[in-house]
Formats: structure tokens, C-alpha cells, sequence
């Protein structure tokens, strides 16, 4: 017999997306934007594994690319298990200001976190090796202004020296979330690291009393000391430095 | 009495999945002076591996104070003075708190935090857990109350999940104000030192045709409101349409497929029904 519940009861899940934000110039030419295709189609199987274990949240990816200005290469987020990389090449400018913009314009319940009354805030990951070349400073105030953003999980991946990393800390809103790579194996390390800890920590319930000053720390907090455990026992250690 | 009450606790598909506890626990009491549902839910991050006693106190406490408290006869008398009312409801609510952190004193000084359990724990709570600090958040949990007599009702809420009134017309009515320090995936819960001030409670004499409490692994399955209510509309209807036993074996048999298709978190559903 069917259940009456099946035909009419229209179900959905509550979802949290990991954003890709993917500096594209051609300074990132070579090995970087290899390394990093690479790196980040080895570790979808992994994150689509915690979206389908995990007891509280679908994880749902979205990238976006900024080269001479920002694309969305998701149009919308895509749920992990259904997700594959289409390999990004690099050329342009560094249009960080752009990314900014289109970033803020997206993440808005009439946009990207249209899904489900409750869900999470996102984590965004920002990875990039230069400086920006468009008038940024307005469109990240801006960005910092929007509620999902702040909530969000944030951390940024400098790729080599040349990197500002001063801007990607304004970005993060914490330098110790800003981590340095200075060649492929650690850049692989760092990708897999950060997109599965800001899944597992982003996707998961937690309490917190906001009026309670020893309240449990913030994701962001949570996710910053995750950060600097790895760090310091050395997960991220450089033998020869090539970029 | 005019009402019964009914209460559902499934595993989530995800906790299934990670052979993780429920961390979910619920009660429905039919007395004669009133009839009661709770529904607590457990906070789900490594650092509250406790949750899923921390729900079972929670229902414990709340059982354990309606008894003790002689709120059922006050509140009768003075239904109509809301000032009596909030202070009644404060005072109940203070006395769960109060009976919540016994029992979870209690379950600390017979079973000490082992290494297993503070291995998993993030360093910053580990510390503290380590010296004997803050343990009540690793019991953490919401709490949903709903009690209802043949002259009133009030229903108490810490927490994310959601309290549902249907009206004699099929009206839905979110009752308790929404606490708007439960965004995205943070909740206020009842380990909260501050717990007393994030209680909220709603207390009428207008008797509704339902009432409904539920953890958020519940309202997490649907898109909207609306949607939360078509799933008790239905509800509704196969309580109307089936024997009472038949309508629980088809709910029973459609929470874990929900939870798959949905939240994948434990679900939990007290329900209060006119007879």
C-alpha cells in the first residue's frame, strides 16, 4: 500500500555551499592553474562523501573564476555528488574587485541561498597569486556587508610570494586565515585540507549563546584552529620553495 | 480530556549512515490533568558528544517538573492575569534548567569525561572540558514543550525547531517567536549560561484543533512554511481518514524516508490532537 505521505509531502534538504573563488590571471599560467585543477577535481569525491554522511547539511559547490573580470563557471551550485571540474585556464588580468561584486550580488536568498529556510551559511575559499588590478576596496566593503559573507566560513590560499596577502587577509577578515604555498605539493595539501574542513565544520549544527561570552567558538574560529593545528604539526611544510 | 498526544523519534539516515547516536529524544504524556509533548534535540558538533543524554535529561526534567511544580491548578486560576501567567511560565522554565543541570552534574560525577570521548573534542573545549569546565555543553540540547488542559494551553521553546497551532478553520500559526539567534546552523540551547533569557513561551486560552512541535530535523525537510504545513495537513488527514493505529504505522513508516530525502538529521514530532 502507499503511504499517504508519498504523493503529497514534498520534501527538500537544507544545503551549504562551498564556494571556489579562483584567481585566473596569467600570472597563474603553468603549473599553478594545473596544480590547482588537479588538486580540486582530486578532492570532490571526498567532500560529496561528507555531503552524503553528513547528518545536517547537502553540500553544494559554486565557482567562480576572475581573470580580466569575474564568470560564474556554476551557474548555480551543484550538489557535490553531481559535481566534476572543468579544468580553468589562465589568462588577463586580476580582477579581484569583479569577483567581489559578483560574489556579494549572488549570495542573497534571491540568488544562490534561495534553497531551504535553514540553511547554512557558506564556506568560501579563495585562492589567487598576485595583486588586484581593478578598484577593489568599494566592492569588498560591500561584501562585508552582506550577512551571508560575514557568517561565512572564509579562508584564502596565497599561491607564491608575489601574492598580496594583505588583501586576501581583508578578504578573510583574519590573517590567520590566509595560508601561503609556495609549490605543488603543498598547494595540493592545502586545497584538500581547507575544502574538507571547511565542509566538515561548515555542514555540521552547533550551539551558540550569543549573549554568553564563553559560548562554544564560531565556525570561523573553529575552522582557524583546525588551520593552525595542521600548520604547526608541520602538514603544510615546504622542502623547496619554486613559485 | 478533549486531546491526546502522540510523540515520534527516528534516527536520522545520516546518523544511520556514520553510526552516530540519535541525539534526539521526545515524550508524550496523556494524564488526566493535562496532556503533554516534549521534543529535544541534541546539538550535533564533536564538541557535544554527551547530546544525545543531554535530550533524554531534558525530557526527563521537563516530566519531572510538571509534577513537582503545581502549575497545572495556578495557571487554571489565573488564566487571565498575564503577568501571573509569564511569571508561572518563567518559574517552570527556570525549575527544567535547574533540573537539566542536576542531571547532567549527576551523570558527570559517575561517569567522568573519558580520553576517547575528549580526543574528538576541539582543542579550545577539550582544555576546558579537560578541567572540569563548561561540561554541561557537551549534554547540549533544544527543548520544545507543548501542554494543553481543557482551558488553556502554553507551549516553551529554547532553541531552533518549531512550534506549529492549527485553528478549528485549518489555520497554521507560528505561536513562539521565532529566537533570532538561531541563524544558519547556530542554535541557543538549554548548556547556554544565559539559558533562562532565550526561553520563550506562549500561553492561550483559545484551545486550538492541533498542536505540533518538532526538532529542526523536521522543518530542515522543507523549503518553506507552507510546505512544513502540507506535511501536517497531511498529518491531519490520516489521523482523520485511518484508525489510530494505522495513522502511526504510516508515520512511523514515512519519518526515516523524510530524514533520507530531507534533513538526514534526527527528526522528532510531538503531536497534541483533538479528539
Amino acid at each position: 500500500m502507499a503511504n499517504i505521505y508519498d504523493d503529497v509531502v514534498e520534501v527538500a534538504r537544507r544545503t551549504m555551499v562551498l564556494f571556489f573563488v579562483v584567481d585566473t590571471s596569467g600570472s597563474m599560467e603553468g603549473s599553478k592553474i594545473g596544480t590547482l585543477n588537479q588538486a580540486i577535481e582530486d578532492v570532490i569525491p571526498e567532500i560529496s562523501e561528507i555531503s552524503q554522511s553528513n547528518a545536517d547539511a547537502q553540500i553544494k559547490i559554486a565557482v567562480l573564476a576572475f581573470s580580466n573580470s569575474a564568470k560564474w563557471i556554476t551557474p548555480k551550485p551543484v550538489p557535490a555528488e553531481d559535481f566534476s571540474w572543468d579544468y580553468l585556464n589562465a589568462s588577463g588580468l586580476t580582477a579581484f574587485g569583479d569577483a567581489c561584486s559578483c560574489l556579494n550580488e549572488k549570495l542573497s536568498r534571491n540568488a544562490f541561498m534561495s534553497e531551504i529556510t535553514g540553511s547554512f551559511a557558506p564556506a568560501i575559499f579563495l585562492l589567487s597569486d598576485g595583486e588586484p588590478t581593478d578598484e577593489y576596496i568599494d566592492c569588498l566593503d560591500d561584501l562585508w556587508k552582506n550577512n551571508w559573507f560575514r557568517k561565512a566560513i572564509k579562508v584564502a590560499v596565497a599561491i607564491g610570494e608575489d601574492a598580496n596577502k594583505e588583501v586576501l587577509a581583508d578578504f578573510t577578515g583574519d590573517p590567520d586565515a590566509v595560508l601561503t604555498a609556495h609549490n605543488p605539493e603543498v598547494l595540493r595539501k592545502m586545497i584538500r585540507f581547507l575544502s574538507v574542513t571547511s565542509s566538515q565544520i561548515g555542514s555540521k549544527s552547533s550551539s551558540v549563546g550569543k549573549a554568553n561570552p564563553d559560548a562554544a567558538p564560531s565556525k570561523q574560529d573553529d575552522f582557524i584552529e583546525q588551520v593552525q593545528i595542521a600548520s604547526n604539526s608541520g602538514d603544510f611544510a615546504e622542502d623547496e620553495v619554486l613559485w | 480530556m478533549k486531546y491526546k498526544a502522540y510523540n515520534f523519534t527516528v534516527m536520522g539516515a545520516s546518523h544511520k549512515k556514520a553510526r552516530r547516536p540519535c541525539q534526539d529524544a521526545s515524550l508524550s504524556l496523556n494524564k488526566e490533568e493535562y496532556i503533554l509533548t516534549a521534543v529535544c534535540d541534541g546539538h550535533g558538533g564533536e564538541d557535544y558528544f554527551r547530546s544525545d543524554k543531554g535530550s533524554e535529561f531534558a525530557v526527563k526534567a521537563v516530566k519531572k517538573c510538571m509534577n513537582d511544580e503545581n502549575i497545572i491548578p495556578m495557571l487554571t486560576y489565573y488564566a487571565n492575569d498575564e503577568i501571573k501567567v509569564n511569571e508561572m511560565l518563567l518559574q517552570l522554565e527556570k525549575s527544567i534548567i535547574s533540573e537539566w543541570n542536576d542531571l547532567v552534574e549527576s551523570d558527570y560525577a559517575d561517569n567522568p569525561f573519558t580520553d576517547e570521548e575528549l580526543e574528538q573534542v576541539n582543542p579550545r573545549m577539550r582544555f576546558r572540558y579537560a578541567i572540569g569546565e563548561k561540561i554541561e555543553c557537551a549534554y547540549g540540547t533544544t527543548m520544545l514543550v507543548n501542554v494543553i488542559t481543557d482551558d488553556f494551553w502554553f507551549g516553551i521553546h529554547i532553541g531552533d525547531g518549531e512550534c506549529v497551532s492549527v485553528d478549528a478553520e485549518n489555520n497554521f500559526e507560528h505561536p513562539i517567536p521565532h529566537d533570532d539567534n538561531c541563524v544558519f546552523n547556530y542554535t541557543t540551547s538549554i548548556c547556554d549560561r544565559t539559558a533562562i533569557y532565550n526561553m520563550r513561551h506562549h500561553f492561550s486560552t483559545k484551545l486550538p484543533k492541533a498542536l505540533f512541535i518538532a526538532s529542526d530535523g523536521v522543518d530542515n525537510c522543507f523549503e518553506n512554511h507552507d510546505k512544513l504545513h502540507d506535511f501536517y495537513s497531511t498529518v491531519l488527514k490520516s489521523f482523520d481518514s485511518y484508525s489510530e493505529m494505522e495513522a502511526i504505522i504510516e508515520l512511523l513508516d514515512y519519518l526515516p524516508k523524510m530524514s533520507q530525502k530531507g534533513s538526514g538529521d534526527d527528526i522528532s514530532l510531538g503531536i497534541i490532537l483533538g479528539k
